[in-house]
């Protein structure tokens, strides 16, 4: 959930860098895309099948499948943008990582998983045509096929212009290394490629981050000293309590009350991205078995808490021990002038000599590329079996459909260098581009929930409540761009940043999508019972568990989870 | 039967490499070439950093030895992938 991320692409491109490498952290950045590649090439004889390629064997353990949910969603691009919000708006951006993902994560786990997992879909709109037909597996396909190529092409374009501004590097150079690298890597070991490198991924972020809240918490006193500094550098500014702000619109800087934080963002939002979203959903969908989903999706929840920690924290510290203050991207360019988006490299540049800022730019650019090769291999798989195989070509082999997955990862790569392309010379497209993704995302979520515990939900009403979805996010967000003043019925106060407008509309939206899937499902004909077994609660003959240890029980970990969620929300209320 | 050597092990491998270039970047660093525009150059983060990655990458890199493995577990292909099992979530 990349909602600040759009901001990201106004950073300047300029002709000064703010880094610059010693030779130790050029071999550290080398050894990097070495290693990847070497990892693809070994991988590609582990991909012999269909079901290698893109569900990487069903063969993974909590561990591997729990990291890479959470890689799958850790880019650079978001740790950039959040630690950049984070400066303008403090500490209330962690919802991000909890509210807005702990509750949902878990739902998916012990709810969700179950569903997905017994009807051995191979991508959610598989579980759509499953349950409501081929016409809502077609809306989302398509849908999805186009965000992904989207959004990888995105993540290649932003490290591009990232590494141009932090390091002064050649952009077309930075998309091409990148571009094939990862469809290099994608084409060989398809699905387990990317788990593999967003394992990789995932250490590479903690290891080369961790740093800065390390060296700043000692810099700064330890978390009490950080926070009476912010105190006595911003007075009046509450940049550190998740809560005590959100009573009214008016008195936080993003101006969101707590209903569009619980709502918006931590229901609409969240829910339908954590537990819809097949880019994530897939790396759990590869688990070797349900407990293991289970387990690893859990896992992923923890680790998604900790996040907080190499994200929100270098933007707090950012904002009391840079000797400058950074600016808003409309500033961006004029020279001398940093910005809010370049708070997380400042930080690295402040605390990282040689060896170390190699370590932590590398950590960025694993994040940019395996954001790119978890959207390649998203699209692989939905291009396959949602498009190719339903309306090209049915009953091939399934050597057919491997070396189509393979071939449709190049295309993916070869569509995502065109969409960088695009973006480059209409640079607004990217804003608007992560606002279509919550526009296809969101309504997923409504459809899908209903027609895994409502039987009486129809096929009809699974299409109409996604289109309807579809329409809303898009209408209220042509309202308020051709009338402004309509913030104060979309958001409920003027005073709405654009953050703020994305959850209020989240919500509306799955509002509409909710009303109009149970609508439509009274006045049409459900399918009968035997054609939803294994699909819809009630209908379904879920794992018992008791012969499991509580100690290994999902259900067990979720509530550990849930409690130090609840309390991690009590100390910074 | 095809064996997948871990990724804990390449893991493991690239730590190491890189606990030794940032550790001796740390020490070149003490000898006399630090940049003095790094905050908090006093603490020797690359030291600290270099030798914590160096120690890691080599538990990850012995544990996960593709010998070890192969001695000590009998996987299917596919499952050995896979590293830290179930228990111990």
């Amino acid at each position: 959930m990349t909602l600040n991320a759009g901001a990201l692409f106004l950073l300047p491109a300029g002709n000064t860098h703010l880094m610059v490498l010693s030779p130790t952290d050029l071999i550290i950045i080398i050894l990097y895309f070495v290693l990847v590649l070497g990892l693809g090439l070994y991988l590609r004889k582990f991909a012999g099948t269909s079901n290698d390629f893109f569900m990487a064997g069903r063969g993974m353990t909590a561990w591997i499948a729990g990291l890479a949910f959470i890689s799958a969603n850790l880019g650079a691009l978001e740790m950039m943008g959040y630690a950049a919000a984070t400066y303008q708006y403090g500490i209330i951006i962690a919802h991000a990582y909890w509210i807005a993902a702990i509750p949902a994560i878990l739902f998916l786990s012990l709810v969700m998983l179950p569903f997905y997992h017994i009807c051995r879909t191979h991508s959610v709109p598989g579980y759509l045509r499953l349950r409501y037909g081929e016409g809502a597996r077609s809306v989302s396909a398509v849908s999805f096929a186009i965000m992904t190529v989207l959004m990888s092409g995105i993540d290649m374009y932003s490290m591009a212009i990232v590494l141009k501004v932090i390091l002064g590097w050649n952009i077309h150079f930075s998309i091409w290394i990148s571009s094939l690298t990862v469809g290099t890597y994608v084409m060989a070991g398809g699905l387990l490629s990317a788990i593999f490198n967003e394992v990789l991924q995932f250490v590479l972020i903690w290891v080369g981050c961790l740093v800065i809240p390390v060296a700043g918490l000692i810099e700064t006193g330890g978390w009490n000293g950080l926070v009476h500094r912010i105190n006595a550098a911003y007075p009046g500014q509450d940049f550190t309590h998740l809560w005590r702000g959100l009573g009214s619109a008016t008195s936080n800087p993003m101006g969101v009350h707590w209903t569009g934080i619980v709502f918006g963002w931590g229901i609409a939002i969240s829910f339908g991205y954590w537990t819809t979203d097949f880019l994530v959903v897939q790396r759990v969908l590869a688990a070797k078995d349900l407990r293991s989903a289970q387990l690893g999706t859990i896992l992923g929840a923890s680790f998604k808490m900790m996040v907080p920690l190499i994200v929100i924290l270098p933007g707090l510290l950012a904002l009391v021990v840079l000797p400058f203050k950074l600016f808003p991207e409309t500033m961006a360019g004029i020279p001398g002038v940093h910005t809010y988006n370049e708070a997380l490299p400042l930080m690295l540049a402040r605390y990282c000599g040689p060896g170390l800022l190699g370590l932590g730019v590398t950590a960025l650019i694993a994040g940019f590329m395996s954001g790119m090769a978890g959207n390649v291999s998203a699209f692989a798989t939905v291009w396959t079996f949602d498009i190719y195989q339903p309306f090209i070509r049915k009953n091939a082999s399934d050597q057919h459909y491997l070396t189509m997955g393979r071939w449709c990862s190049l295309l993916g790569v070869a569509l995502s260098i065109g969409t960088a392309y695009l973006v480059m010379n209409f640079s607004s497209i990217i804003v608007y581009a992560q606002m279509l993704f919550g526009f296809f995302i969101v309504p997923m979520f409504g459809t899908v929930i209903l027609g895994m515990l409502w039987k009486r939900t129809t096929p009809a009403a699974g299409l109409w409540g996604l289109i309807a979805g579809i329409l809303t996010a898009c209408g209220l967000w042509l309202w308020v761009k051709a009338d402004p003043s309509a913030l104060r019925y979309v958001a409920f106060s003027s005073h709405a940043k654009d953050m703020a407008e994305n959850v209020y509309r989240s919500m509306w939206t799955l509002i509409v999508n909710l009303l109009v899937t149970v609508v439509v499902s009274l006045f049409t004909r459900p399918k009968p019972d035997s054609e939803l077994k294994n699909l819809v609660y009630g209908l379904t003959s879920l794992p018992a568990g008791q012969a499991i240890p509580v100690l290994k029980r999902p259900v067990f970990w979720a509530g550990v989870v849930a409690a130090a969620f609840v309390l991690l929300n009590i100390v910074f209320w | 039967m095809k064996r997948m050597i871990p990724i804990w092990f390449f893991v493991g491998c690239l730590l190491s490499v890189y606990g030794v270039l940032i550790l001796a970047a740390g020490i070149r660093d003490i000898s006399g070439g630090a940049d003095a525009g790094i905050a908090m150059r006093g603490l020797h983060l690359q030291l600290w950093w270099g030798g914590a990655l160096l120690t890691l990458g080599l538990i990850y890199t012995v544990r996960f030895w593709p010998r070890r493995i192969d001695n000590n577990q009998s996987r299917q292909p596919g499952e050995s992938v896979a590293v830290p099992n179930d228990s111990k979530v």
